[in-house]
C-alpha cells in the first residue's frame, strides 16, 4: 500500500509545499531532529482542496498525516524504495551466480557419480564391483530349473599369430550352478609369445550377473613356439537372475574371448595392454596368481 | 585392469577378473585326458538341456586333477558349486583329503 500511495502522497505534499522534518528512516524506527507544529496545522488544512479521483484517498491523506508526524519525507522513502530494491537486485544476483556455479559443479561432478551409480545399480551392463568372495551360498542352483543356453565364441587380435577358438559350441546351465568350459590356444610362430585375454558378455544386462570363478583371463599367458595349449574357465550365472523381471525373456548368452599380444619393455615389464578396441592404453604390471606350493 | 571405454557411452562394459584369479597354464597336459572324457561327455548330451550330473562329476574330476597338481588352489566342493565327495561314486577316483 506504501508503494501504491507514494506518488499521491508526492502530489499531495507538492501542493502544500511544504516539508517536514529532514528525518531519518532507518529500518524499523525513525529518528528526527525536531518537530514542528505549524507546518502540521497547515497541511492539515490541504487535504480537503486535494482533486483526488482515486477511492483510496481518505487512506492516503491519512498516510499522509502520519508521515508528517513521523517525520518521514518523500524523499526518503524514495531512498528506501532504491535501497531495498538494489538489495532485491544483489539478492537475485547471488542467486543466478550461485544456480550457475551449482549446474557448472554439477556437471563435473556427473561423471563420477555416473558411474558410482553404474557401478553399485548394474544400470548399462556394467558388472557389480564384487564385494568379497564368490560364497558357496551362491552357487546353489535356482528350484525354477530355469535354462539358459551359453555360446561361447572367440577372436584373436591381427597382430597375434595364434589360434584360438573355443572346444564347446554351446553349454545349457541354470542360475546358480557351476559351469566348466574350455578353449584351445595354439602359438602358430615360431617364437615364444605373451598374449592376454579380455572378455565380453552380450547381451550387455547380463553382465552383473555373470561371475567367473576361475578364467584365463587378464593375465599375460605366454605359449611357447608351436606350443597348444587348453585353457578353462569356471563360471556360473549369479542365482539373482532369476528373480530379476528384467532378464525374464533371455535365454541365450554369448560369451566372447580376445586374445591380445602383451607387450614388454626392455626390462620385460609391461608398458601398454590393449584395450577391447585394440588400441593400446597404460596397463598396470599384471598381477601373478601363484597357485598352491609354487 | 582398466579396460573401460569412453565415460560418456552409456553402454560401457567393463569386464571384471575372476574371482579366483587366473588358472596357470597346463603347459604339459597333465590334466588333458579329464579335460577331453569331460568334452566326450558335454558332446554326448543334449546341449539344449542342462549339464548332466555325470559331466558335472567329470568336470570335478577335471578341477581335482588341477588342484592335486598344483594348478589350481584347493578348495572344498562347495565352495564351487560341485557335488560333494561325501557319497562315494563308484566310478569317480577315491575321495581325496579336501584340506
Amino acid at each position: 500500500m506504501l508503494r501504491i500511495s507514494v506518488s499521491r502522497i508526492r502530489s499531495h505534499i507538492f501542493f502544500s509545499g511544504r516539508h517536514v522534518q529532514q528525518c531519518r528512516y532507518g529500518a524499523s524506527s525513525l529518528r528526527c531532529m525536531s518537530t514542528e507544529s505549524n507546518s502540521t496545522a497547515r497541511d492539515s488544512s490541504r487535504p480537503a482542496d486535494l482533486k483526488s479521483s482515486a477511492s483510496g484517498s481518505h487512506s492516503n491523506n491519512n498516510l499522509a498525516k502520519r508521515m508528517k508526524e513521523l517525520g518521514i519525507t518523500v524523499e526518503d522513502l524514495q531512498r528506501e524504495h532504491e535501497r531495498r530494491k538494489q538489495l532485491k537486485n544483489r539478492t537475485s544476483g547471488y542467486y543466478a551466480l550461485s544456480l550457475l556455479i551449482g549446474t557448472l559443479a554439477l556437471s563435473y561432478a556427473s561423471v563420477p557419480f555416473y558411474r558410482l551409480l553404474c557401478q553399485k545399480t548394474g544400470w548399462a551392463g556394467t558388472p557389480i564391483a564384487e564385494t568379497g568372495k564368490i560364497t558357496a551360498d551362491r552357487l546353489i542352483p535356482v528350484e525354477s530349473n530355469r535354462k539358459i543356453t551359453i555360446r561361447f565364441e572367440s577372436d584373436v587380435s591381427r597382430s597375434l599369430p595364434w589360434k584360438f577358438e573355443p572346444l564347446q559350441r554351446q553349454v545349457t546351465v541354470t542360475p546358480g550352478e557351476t559351469a566348466l568350459a574350455f578353449y584351445k590356444a595354439t602359438n602358430l610362430s615360431n617364437q615364444d609369445i605373451i598374449g592376454v585375454a579380455t572378455y565380453n558378455v552380450t547381451p550387455d544386462q547380463v553382465a552383473p550377473y555373470f561371475s567367473k570363478i576361475q578364467c584365463f583371463c587378464f593375465e599375460q599367458q605366454q605359449l611357447r613356439a608351436g606350443e597348444q595349449v587348453d585353457m578353462p574357465i569356471f563360471f556360473f550365472i549369479d542365482p539373482e537372475f532369476d528373480t530379476d523381471p528384467q532378464m525374464k525373456h533371455i535365454r541365450e548368452v554369448v560369451l566372447n574371448y580376445t586374445f591380445f599380444k602383451a607387450k614388454t619393455n626392455a626390462s620385460g615389464q609391461y608398458l601398454t595392454i590393449p584395450d577391447a578396441a585394440g588400441n593400446e592404453i597404460a596397463g598396470q604390471i599384471p598381477i601373478q596368481v601363484s597357485s598352491s606350493g609354487v | 585392469m582398466s579396460y573401460g571405454g569412453a565415460s560418456g557411452n552409456a553402454k560401457v562394459f567393463k569386464p571384471t577378473p575372476p574371482d579366483r584369479g587366473s588358472f596357470p597354464l597346463d603347459h604339459d597336459g597333465e590334466c588333458k585326458q579329464h579335460m577331453q572324457v569331460y568334452l566326450d561327455c558335454l558332446r554326448s548330451s543334449r546341449t539344449r538341456d542342462r549339464v548332466p550330473t555325470d559331466c558335472r562329476l567329470l568336470a570335478k574330476q577335471y578341477l581335482n586333477c588341477r588342484m592335486e597338481r598344483g594348478l589350481m588352489l584347493k578348495d572344498d566342493w562347495i565352495n564351487l558349486g560341485l557335488p560333494d565327495d561325501k557319497t562315494r561314486t563308484n566310478t569317480g577316483k577315491p575321495d581325496s583329503n579336501m584340506k
